[in-house]
């Protein structure tokens, strides 16, 4: 379907799920119906409705979704829901070491009004265990962002993924020196050492680039806590411009924004050693503001919809955008991921 | 076909991120369609400082190039379609990869 039938659905869906949440909360205490109802964009210009629920009256909203919309209806039942400062940490432990199962979406959601632990001031702070959005750098670099926790297939591994910018000062640092969390323009110092510059997407000035990336490898010590506020995020999507998306990020915290173009190729941005050229990016502008600002590189940046990952922010400019607030530059994560032969922790 | 600079319309007018499509008509280039004539306008822009970006948009239920450049007051000469796709042009600044500012300076240019 088209985008238009696809929020015309979702509007339909939505007013026959609200007197069924009402019933449920009058009637039947733990019946369920946690849901949450959106646009799904599939790509390449077809659209459907995403249903996200925890059983009870919840599912019958995905089901009505699926009589209506067939296989334009993306429907998951999420599970138990849980709050948001429940998330069980997991230890970086050791290779090929079993870990909890993925965990669902916390109740009563963070939003860019109400960020709650994603607020940007909470991830400015010393914060273990280590989580997305997190200030984390480079011991030379004043601050970035902890974009995701990852595992790399080569040593089943768990590292630290940002931009080369962030975690490899561009180039400049050696492997294996140490990386902060917070970032030094925060107050980390060497008490606050998680890990090691591992492998680096090294950054090309005589041809185009198309990721600014880097891992950190982390101290077997050091917990993660891979949720996001959409809970976790380990699948990917090619972004389609008009995308709704989400970031939590060490500046501006828990920021929502839309994609304004992709396949963007010859961007030419500003690093600390020269003008270097994008091929293959995404835009976005914010939505309520800016998407984000300086301090906010490395962040993920996903499909709260879905819970897919689309983009890895990396660059912003002054100006474009609704209202001037400048605009958001991203690599298509898959490429990130490719290059770097890691998957996305759950 | 080109349009002169300053006859240019509002950078991707009619757009509404987020918000509601402008009407549209029901069928147009495909993203493909669009990303084939990108890759043949490109070439042509590559070594204008005025461009910082040749991209796709989705532009009244379709696809169209977007042209990203650096301001405004300046716009390069640009076609106003390419092989039926159309062209779309959007200021978007100079794009810089910054961490965090200093602390105790303003924010730096991103």
């Amino acid at each position: 379907m088209d985008r238009q039938a696809a929020r015309e659905l979702k509007r339909e869906l939505l007013a026959t799920s609200s007197p069924l949440r009402a019933a449920a909360r009058e009637d039947a205490v733990g019946a369920g119906g946690a849901v949450v109802v959106g646009v799904r964009v599939f790509g390449e210009g077809r659209y459907g409705v995403a249903v996200r629920h925890s059983g009870g009256v919840g599912a019958d909203v995905g089901a009505r979704a699926r009589d209506l919309a067939g296989d334009d209806a993306d429907v998951l039942d999420i599970g138990e829901v849980r709050a948001l400062s429940s998330a069980a940490p997991q230890r970086v432990g050791a290779p090929g070491e079993e870990r909890p199962a993925p965990s669902g979406p916390p109740s009563g959601r963070a939003t860019p009004q109400e960020p709650g632990r994603w607020a940007a001031p909470v991830l400015q702070q010393r914060e273990r265990p280590l989580r997305p959005g997190l200030s984390v750098a480079q011991e030379a670099v004043t601050a970035g962002t902890l974009g995701a926790l990852v595992r790399r297939r080569a040593d089943g591994r768990t590292y630290a993924l940002s931009n080369n910018h962030v975690l490899g000062d561009s180039d400049r640092a050696a492997e294996g020196s140490p990386v902060l969390q917070p970032g030094p323009a925060d107050g980390g110092t060497a008490a606050d050492v998680v890990g090691a510059l591992g492998p680096v997407v090294p950054l090309q000035v005589a041809t185009p680039n198309v990721v600014d990336a880097a891992l950190a490898a982390l101290a077997d010590d050091v917990e993660v806590d891979p949720t996001y506020p959409v809970g976790a995020v380990t699948g990917t999507a090619v972004a389609d411009d008009e995308l709704v998306v989400e970031k939590v990020g060490r500046t501006t915290g828990l920021t929502r924004g839309v994609v304004t173009a992709v396949e963007l190729d010859g961007v030419a941005v500003s690093f600390p050693a020269g003008v270097l050229t994008f091929d293959d990016q995404v835009e976005v502008a914010g939505l309520d503001g800016a998407f984000s600002a300086g301090g906010d590189s490395g962040s993920l940046v996903y499909d709260p919809a879905t819970a897919r990952a689309v983009g890895l922010l990396f660059a912003g400019s002054q100006r474009g955008g609704p209202g001037g607030t400048g605009l958001t530059f991203c690599n298509p994560v898959d490429a990130v991921l490719a290059a770097l032969e890691v998957e996305l922790l759950g | 076909m080109s349009r002169r600079p300053g006859t240019l319309p509002p950078p991707e007018e009619g757009r509404a991120p987020g918000g509601s499509p402008a009407p549209a008509p029901a069928q147009g280039p495909s993203r493909e369609a669009a990303r084939a004539a990108k890759d043949r306008l490109a070439p042509s822009l590559a070594d204008d400082p005025r461009v910082n970006g040749v991209g796709v948009v989705r532009w009244r239920s379709a696809y169209a190039v977007r042209v990203s450049v650096v301001t405004q007051e300046d716009l390069p000469e640009v076609p106003a379609e390419v092989d039926g796709v159309p062209v779309r042009v959007a200021a978007v600044g100079r794009v810089v990869a910054t961490p965090a500012p200093l602390p105790g300076t303003t924010a730096g240019p991103l």
